[in-house]
C-alpha cells in the first residue's frame, strides 16, 4: 500500500488532487451561497469543448480547456446579468453547445468518446508535470483571491442589491466569482473530471454547513473535507484500482451523510434546552424582545430562542461542548 | 460630519421610471432635508417602494433626475453615506451569522484587500449593540425571528455609519412588540441626527418619528406634507386607499419639494 505511494505519476495524482480538494469547496462556497449551485456542471460541459479542441488540434488538453471554459463563463455572466427572460435558454444552449461540440471535436479527431471518458470522469494517473505546474499556479491564485476578497465576495453572494448601495463594483465581483469558477472546474478535469466536478464544489460544503456555524467556518471546514476527500479517494482509487473521480464524490457523499446525522443532533439539542434556564432570564434582562417575539413564523422563534440559549450557553455545562461553538 | 440641517440629502425631481415596459412612477418629485424623518406611504401598487429603490440606483429611471447629498446618482461616490434596509423578506442569507452580515456593512468604508481596522471592529460591534442583538452575533441568520433578521439588517446598515436611512416597509410581517422594539431604535437614530425615508405599509408605532409624509397613488404623488391624523381625519390606514382619501383628499397635493428641515 505505502509502496504505491512512491511511484511519481502518484505523487503527482495526490498533489492535483488535493489541489482540487482545496480549491473547488472554496469557490464553491460562494457559488453555494449565490444559489447557483449547478453553475459548476454547466461551466464543465462547456470545458468538453475546449478538451475536444485540444483532441483536434494535438494540443495539452488543459490549457486549452482553460481557456474555452473561462470564455464561456464570461459568455454566461453577459447572458445572466443581461436579466432577459431568454437568457435561461440561452445559457442551456451554451451548455449543451459546449457538450455536444466537445463530442463532436473529439469525433472528428478520431478520438471518440472513450478519449474523452479521461477527462469526464478524472483520470488521475494521467496528471503530467507540466499539469501540475499550471494547477498549483493557477490553483494558488484562485484561492488566494477567494480568501483575499472574501468580505466583498461574500456581500455580493449574501444580497447583491444591498451590495451595490455600498458602491462595490458587484459586475466586476460577479464576473469574478464565474471566472474563478471555471478555472476551479478545468483545473478539476484531471482529478474528479468535469462531470463530477460540481459534486466536490457543492457537497463538501452542504456537509460543512450541517456541521459549522456561519460562512466563514464553513467555508473553512468545507475546505477542509474537500482536501480529505479528495486525497482519501486518490489513495482508495490506486489502492483499489476504482476511477478516482467516482471515489472522490462518493467519499464527499458520505461525509454529508455523516454529517446529516450532526444536524439531527443539533436539533435535538435545540428543542431539549430548558426554556425557562437561568440563562434565559439573564437574556431577558439584556434583550426585552428577544424571548417574547412572536413572527409570522413560529419555528424561526423558537430557534431563535432556543439557538440564542446553545450559543452562548458556553457557561451552561449540558450545551458547552455543543459542536456549534467555534 | 456635522450635519447641515438646510441641505437636500434626497432629491428626485420629475422621475419616471418603468419596469418591464410599463411606466410605474409617472414623473414623482420627493425630497428630503437632512435630520428630517419622511414617510413614503400609498396603497399596494402605488409606486413607493419603486421609488425607494430607485433612488437608490437599484432600477434604472427614464427620466428626471436623483440626487443623493447633492450629487447625481450617477456620479455620487459617497456610498459610506448610506444605509439601505431592503424588505426583510428579500433577504436570502440563512448560513451566514449576525457577526458576518452585520460586518459585510462595513464595506463602503473598508479598502480592498485590506483586513478590518479596530476601529472597523468597535463600529460593528457597537452597531450590534444598538439593536440589541449583542447576544445573537454567532447565530446564523436563518435561525433568528422576523424581528431579529430586521434588527440585524439594520445594523449592516448602522455598521457603515451612514447619514442617510432607507428603509423598506420595515414593519411588515412583525408583532406588536418587535414592531415597539424596531420603532424605540429608529427614535434612538433619528434622535442621533440621521435623515430617515422609510416606506410603510402601516404607521404603526413609528408614526410619532415621522416630521412629514409624501403619499402615493397609481404613481403619482397625491400629498406631501406633515403626517395628518387625528379624530378629524378618522383612523387614517395607508394600506386602504379610501382612508388615504379621505385622510388627504381635503389638503391639495403640494408642490415638492417639501421645505425645511422640520424637528432636526
Amino acid at each position: 500500500m505505502l509502496e504505491i505511494l512512491s511511484y511519481s505519476f502518484v505523487q503527482r495524482a495526490l498533489v492535483a488532487a488535493v489541489l482540487s480538494g482545496a480549491l473547488c469547496p472554496a469557490v464553491g462556497s460562494y457559488i453555494v451561497q449565490r444559489r447557483l449551485s449547478l453553475l459548476g456542471d454547466g461551466l464543465g460541459h462547456i470545458a468538453v469543448a475546449g478538451v475536444g479542441l485540444a483532441l483536434l488540434t494535438n494540443t495539452a488538453p488543459l490549457p486549452v480547456a482553460i481557456l474555452v471554459c473561462v470564455a464561456g463563463a464570461v459568455l454566461i455572466e453577459l447572458l445572466r446579468s443581461s436579466g432577459r427572460a431568454s437568457a435561461d435558454v440561452g445559457l442551456a444552449i451554451l451548455f449543451y453547445g459546449g457538450l455536444a461540440g466537445g463530442v463532436m471535436l473529439a469525433g472528428l479527431a478520431g478520438r471518440g468518446t472513450s478519449a474523452l471518458s479521461s477527462y469526464l470522469f478524472g483520470s488521475l494517473t494521467t496528471v503530467s508535470a507540466s499539469d501540475l505546474y499550471l494547477i498549483g499556479g493557477l490553483a494558488t491564485v484562485v484561492v488566494a483571491l477567494s480568501l483575499l476578497l472574501e468580505p466583498q465576495l461574500f456581500a455580493v453572494c449574501a444580497d447583491e442589491e444591498y451590495a451595490r448601495t455600498q458602491g462595490l463594483p458587484v459586475k466586476a465581483l460577479n464576473m469574478l466569482i464565474v471566472v474563478m469558477a471555471a478555472l476551479t472546474v478545468s483545473l478539476s478535469l484531471r482529478t474528479v473530471g468535469v462531470l463530477l466536478v460540481s459534486a466536490l464544489m457543492v457537497i463538501p460544503v452542504a456537509a460543512a454547513s450541517n456541521i459549522a456555524t456561519g460562512f466563514k467556518a464553513s467555508m473553512v471546514l468545507s475546505v477542509a473535507f474537500g482536501i480529505a476527500v479528495s486525497f482519501g479517494g486518490t489513495v482508495a482509487s490506486v489502492a483499489f484500482n476504482t476511477p478516482s473521480g467516482a471515489t472522490i464524490v462518493l467519499l464527499a457523499i458520505a461525509f454529508f451523510l455523516i454529517s446529516a446525522l450532526f444536524t439531527l443532533r443539533k436539533r435535538r439539542i435545540i428543542t431539549d434546552a430548558p426554556v425557562e434556564s437561568e440563562h434565559h432570564r439573564a437574556t431577558d434582562a439584556v434583550v426585552p424582545p428577544e424571548t417574547i417575539e412572536t413572527t409570522e413564523e413560529p419555528t424561526a422563534i423558537l430557534h431563535g430562542d432556543h439557538v440564542d440559549y446553545v450559543h452562548h450557553g458556553h457557561r451552561h455545562a449540558p450545551h458547552g461542548d455543543h459542536y456549534d461553538e467555534h | 460630519m456635522p450635519l447641515d440641517t438646510t441641505s437636500l440629502v434626497v432629491e428626485a425631481t420629475d422621475l419616471r421610471v418603468s419596469f418591464t415596459g410599463e411606466e410605474i412612477l409617472h414623473g414623482v418629485d420627493l425630497s428630503v432635508t437632512s435630520g428630517q424623518t419622511v414617510a413614503l406611504l400609498g396603497g399596494n401598487g402605488s409606486g413607493k417602494t419603486t421609488l425607494l429603490r430607485s433612488v437608490l440606483g437599484l432600477l434604472p429611471h427614464d427620466s428626471g433626475e436623483v440626487r443623493l447629498f447633492g450629487s447625481p446618482l450617477g456620479s455620487f461616490k459617497a456610498w459610506e453615506r448610506i444605509g439601505y434596509i431592503p424588505q426583510r423578506s428579500a433577504l436570502q442569507i440563512t448560513k451566514a451569522t449576525v457577526g458576518e452580515i452585520v460586518t459585510s456593512g462595513r464595506l463602503a468604508r473598508r479598502k480592498m484587500l485590506r483586513p478590518a481596522t479596530k476601529a472597523d471592529t468597535q463600529v460593528i460591534k457597537r452597531a450590534i449593540s444598538q439593536v440589541r442583538l449583542d447576544a445573537l452575533v454567532h447565530a446564523e441568520m436563518g435561525e433568528l425571528s422576523g424581528g431579529q433578521r430586521q434588527r440585524a439588517i439594520i445594523a449592516r446598515a448602522l455598521a457603515g455609519e451612514p447619514d442617510l436611512l432607507l428603509l423598506d416597509e420595515p414593519l411588515a410581517g412583525l408583532d406588536t412588540t418587535s414592531q415597539d422594539a424596531l420603532a424605540k431604535i429608529l427614535a434612538d437614530l433619528k434622535a442621533q441626527g440621521l435623515t430617515i425615508l422609510v416606506v410603510l405599509h402601516e404607521f404603526g408605532p413609528v408614526e410619532p418619528l415621522i416630521d412629514t409624509s409624501v403619499v402615493l397613488r397609481e404613481g403619482n404623488v397625491i400629498y406631501a406634507g406633515p403626517l395628518r391624523s387625528g379624530p378629524e381625519f378618522g383612523h387614517a390606514h395607508p394600506e386602504d386607499d379610501d382612508s388615504l382619501h379621505r385622510q388627504y383628499a381635503l389638503v391639495p397635493a403640494l408642490p415638492a419639494p417639501i421645505s425645511g428641515g422640520i424637528h432636526a
